[in-house]
């Protein structure tokens, strides 16, 4: 009696165990050959003895004052934008959390967009807002008569700043406002009641209680900043390098594969550092709060204090976040300008010019593709990444939501997410290195490019399933099982229907994500192979009207794209789990 | 009077949005009073407190300190405590912490705040409890802390919001007992929220009754109990043997004639009423003018008293009576009588 208790036991632990490493076979299978052992080549790479010195690269870096200065810059340009961030988004935050008002939910939703947004297609739109063709310089040459554009935005620290902002606003919005309009506000008018006036409510409530999401939000908008790459290549121009951007210089312009690989694991390095930071001051920070609904929390625009403070932050944010996609959009349409060689003045109006260019093969050059083989290009790159992310990333999720106590889980639950914080580029840089040779040899493989997406799209695809996934009750499939059915038809016909949604969002992340991704891509694409971002970049960097129209045309149908897709997934998400 | 009162609130509208949370509420409170704020969900009573306490502007009416309009006043200069729902504790501060919130605010010495903090401790119970953190106190031990933090600062006024609205029944008894003998001691000038009429009854020396954001009765607890002015207040005291009536005046007195009967009333009535008949007023002796006949619905023994629910014409009335009568029969005939005087409340339409 005894004996069979433990023998079943036993059995049914072993088993267990074996139905969980054979969901993670596949994902820690693909984690293995693509993420760890490129990085572990950037590494050795890095370490090497050169020919000529005494000591590896990463020794002759550090002590070269380039890579100093490199690093230096990175680091206080994303303190500086995290900081402006931080200047707008803090108000805005307080504005969503604690007010009703109408259009609310508009400024929410269109806080979304810049989060998918491709960085190519942001560049663009602040092109068209504010660069030498852009809206603005236009209007004024037109206005007073100038011979020169008379806002020098482009190939500024100013434009790298203000990207940056666009970009990651929404995170402190998000993850802050979420935090605050949950916090109670009897705990500021008690402070208020035992004689603190406004501003040491603020300093001794509210700031030590919010501490923990300003924390994280500034942390992640800083790690963004940090690594961010198309932002500070195309807007920035040459005259500004960061690691991100440096290390992409070094592999494309220079081939200095060491350099570059020695520059990735300097940037590998800080991005642990900061996030082991974030770990550990976070968990310290974090109290437990007595989290309250919405409709305890917040209060309509009663006074003419808060009408004013919501009238200016309402303006701010919508200007912020729609000046540069409407201004891209519109330019996009309108033909302001001669083409190059065209010498008779041109009439200012409405045109589809630019979007009908890009069925035309027009240039000459060796590795020329029309944009629309572009788009048929980054269409097929994007539904092979859907494939791939949800073949590894379906069992993984199943695997974290099934057993989630088990030891194997918890180790693994975070290493799935350390893609989330390795750069693109240096992505890109370890398939470079690691990938184009025997006895991996993908260079020529179309699925490079896809492979390299769903690394990036990974971590945000198992994080949309997990949640679903969890939320189904172990009774559902006792029930199943009990009628007879086997595991791979409890998962057909309980799991899968019930997940359906929160597959489509994840599918519809990795659609986006892989139609975007810019910084992996531009490293590794084959130059007669590239994709919408590539093409938009190629086109940003030459000169004339027409490559300038052309480049905000495929942008704004990115922009629409992204846009469309971050919206729906918004919808389909799975009604909040947890929030109130 | 009104000379004396401290704090008067005159005419105070308050609306959000489509609700009128206040609606022209006006009340004196005098010094060392002790007045209990009662009504349902939604009446305006936590509203009135936010008022009182700077929180809420309202859109009209005036709040009167010691004869000066404090309006304009913001809420960290009134030196009022508030005790909040659910208490409202930092919790990101511990006990001592919490307390000594408000001193700091007053700029107090250090060694100052310390015995202040101390002596606010012992007066809850909680002496000891200085360093604990506030999240892992029990429901009675936090409601100690928010009392002690808001009395700390020797607030003028002390207004409780539905203090013991996150206690347990039987530890409800014992904190009402001591938070009474807490502002005895103190004379402290207080407003006490809540929806439980005998908390309220067991705890004010008057007490507002309010009913959509309007005062319906503003008494002592014995008064609005033997007296309540409004049908609503009858109904809200759990008063239930109502009969709708037509009163005609004969001489000094109106005569009610309802379903059960004609009573006299002595006042001056016309039109239709409604007749409420106290549970506590009937006899069972059948010797009585005014006697009602009926049917045992239901009888319950309760201790002090029996219940007796009488059936009469599909009317059902319900009369206690003293524990000491033989319990009566369901179905049985009974017979009872009432004095006119003590039974009977008359409410007009």
């Amino acid at each position: 009696m005894n004996r069979q208790v433990w023998r079943s036991a036993l059995l049914s632990r072993w088993s267990n165990s074996f139905h969980l490493l054979a969901l993670w076979a596949l994902p820690l299978l693909f984690l293995s050959l693509f993420y760890f052992y490129p990085l572990g080549s950037i590494l050795r790479l890095s370490f090497a003895r050169s020919g000529t010195g005494a000591s590896g690269p990463l020794l002759e870096a550090a002590e070269s004052g380039f890579v100093q200065e490199i690093i230096w810059f990175t680091f206080w340009q994303a303190l500086l934008s995290t900081l402006l961030t931080l200047v707008v988004g803090l108000p805005g935050a307080y504005l969503l959390a604690r007010y009703e008002f109408r259009g609310k939910s508009l400024i929410q939703a269109l806080s979304l967009i810049p989060f998918v947004l491709p960085t190519v297609v942001v560049a663009a739109a602040f092109y068209a807002l504010l660069g030498p063709r852009g809206w603005m310089n236009l209007a004024l040459i037109e206005l007073f008569d100038l011979s020169v554009p008379p806002i020098r935005f482009t190939n500024t620290l100013a434009a790298i700043l203000v990207a940056h902002v666009f970009y990651n606003t929404t995170i402190v919005l998000r993850m802050v406002g979420d935090y605050w309009s949950h916090l109670d506000p009897r705990l500021t008018q008690a402070a208020r009641t035992l004689g603190a006036n406004r501003w040491r409510t603020f300093r001794q409530i509210t700031l030590p209680l919010l501490a923990p999401s300003i924390i994280a939000a500034s942390l992640l908008v800083f790690l963004f900043d940090f690594t961010s790459f198309g932002v500070i290549l195309i807007l920035g121009g040459p005259r500004f390098s960061t690691l991100e951007v440096e290390i992409y210089y070094q592999t494309v312009s220079l081939f200095n594969l060491p350099l570059a690989a020695v520059l990735s694991l300097v940037q590998l390095f800080f991005t642990l550092v900061f996030t082991v930071f974030y770990t550990r001051l976070s968990a310290r920070l974090t109290r437990p709060l007595r989290l309250r609904p919405h409709r305890y929390t917040q209060q309509r625009l009663t006074n003419w204090r808060s009408r004013i403070f919501a009238g200016i932050m309402i303006t701010l944010l919508l200007v912020l976040l729609t000046a540069p996609l409407i201004a891209l959009a519109a330019r996009s349409f309108t033909r302001l300008e001669p083409n190059r060689g065209q010498s008779s003045p041109v009439s200012p109006g409405l045109t589809l010019d630019f979007y009908r260019e890009l069925a035309v093969d027009r240039a000459s050059s060796l590795f020329y593709v029309p944009p629309t083989t572009a788009i048929a290009i980054s269409l097929g790159y994007a539904l092979a990444t859907v494939v791939l992310a949800l073949g590894i990333g379906l069992p993984a999720a199943y695997a974290l939501s099934r057993y989630s106590n088990d030891p194997l889980n918890k180790f693994l639950d975070p290493v799935i997410m350390l893609p989330l914080g390795t750069s693109a580029v240096t992505l890109g840089l370890g398939f470079i290195i690691a990938l184009s040779r025997p006895p991996l040899d993908l260079r020529t493989s179309p699925w490079m490019i896809p492979i390299a997406h769903t690394l990036v799209a990974f971590p945000f695809v198992v994080r949309s399933l997990v949640p679903s996934l969890r939320s189904i009750q172990p009774r559902l499939r006792q029930a199943a099982a009990l009628l007879g059915a086997s595991p791979a038809q409890v998962f057909r016909s309980i799991d899968l229907p019930l997940v359906g949604r929160a597959i489509l969002v994840a599918a519809t992340f990795a659609f986006t994500i892989s139609l975007g991704e810019f910084g992996a891509t531009v490293l590794i694409a084959r130059p007669e192979y590239p994709t919408i971002p590539v093409v938009i970049y190629r086109y940003i960097s030459q000169p004339g009207a027409l490559n300038y129209g052309q480049a905000l045309a495929l942008s704004t149908i990115l922009m629409v794209v992204t846009a469309t897709s971050i919206l729906a997934i918004e919808r389909l998400r799975f009604a909040d789990i947890g929030e109130f | 009077m009104s000379s004396q009162s401290i704090l008067r609130i005159k005419d105070i509208y308050k609306r959000f949005g489509e609700r009128q949370a206040l609606d022209g509420v006006s009340f004196d409170v005098q010094e060392g009073e002790t007045v209990g704020i009662l009504g349902p969900s939604g009446c305006g009573k936590s509203t009135l407190l936010m008022v009182v306490a700077g929180l809420e502007r309202p859109d009209q009416g005036e709040v009167l300190w010691a004869g000066k309009s404090i309006l304009d006043k913001p809420p960290h200069r009134r030196g009022f405590g508030l005790m909040f729902q659910d208490y409202a504790l930092f919790p990101h501060m511990n006990v001592a912490e919490n307390i000594a919130f408000g001193l700091r605010m007053y700029g107090m010495e250090k060694t100052e705040i310390h015995q202040r903090v101390e002596a606010s401790l012992e007066q809850v119970s909680l002496t000891g409890f200085e360093e604990r953190d506030v999240n892992t106190l029990s429901g009675g031990e936090q409601q100690r802390v928010a009392l002690a933090r808001s009395l700390a600062p020797r607030p003028q006024l002390l207004m409780l919001d539905e203090p013991m609205g996150s206690v347990d029944r039987t530890l409800r008894e014992r904190l009402l007992i001591e938070l009474r003998t807490i502002l005895e001691d103190l004379r402290l000038t207080t407003l006490y929220v809540t929806h439980d009429q005998e908390e309220a009854f067991a705890i004010s020396d008057r007490v507002v009754l309010m009913q959509a954001g309007r005062v319906e009765q503003y008494d002592t607890p014995a008064r609005i109990y033997h007296h309540p002015a409004s049908l609503f207040v009858a109904r809200f005291l759990g008063f239930t043997n109502l009969l709708e009536g037509e009163a005609s005046q004969d001489g000094d007195i109106s005569v009610i004639r309802t379903n059960l009967g004609d009573f006299p009333v002595k006042a001056n009535y016309r039109g239709p009423v409604t007749l409420l008949l106290r549970p506590d007023a009937a006899t069972l002796d059948g010797s009585g003018e005014y006697q009602i006949v009926g049917n045992v619905g239901e009888a319950s023994f309760r201790g002090g008293l029996t219940r007796v629910v009488i059936i009469v014409d599909n009317h059902s009335l319900v009369f206690d009576f003293p524990s000491s009568i033989p319990l009566p029969q369901k179905g049985q005939p009974i017979r009872i009588s009432i004095n006119p005087d003590e039974a009977l409340e008359v409410f007009e339409k």
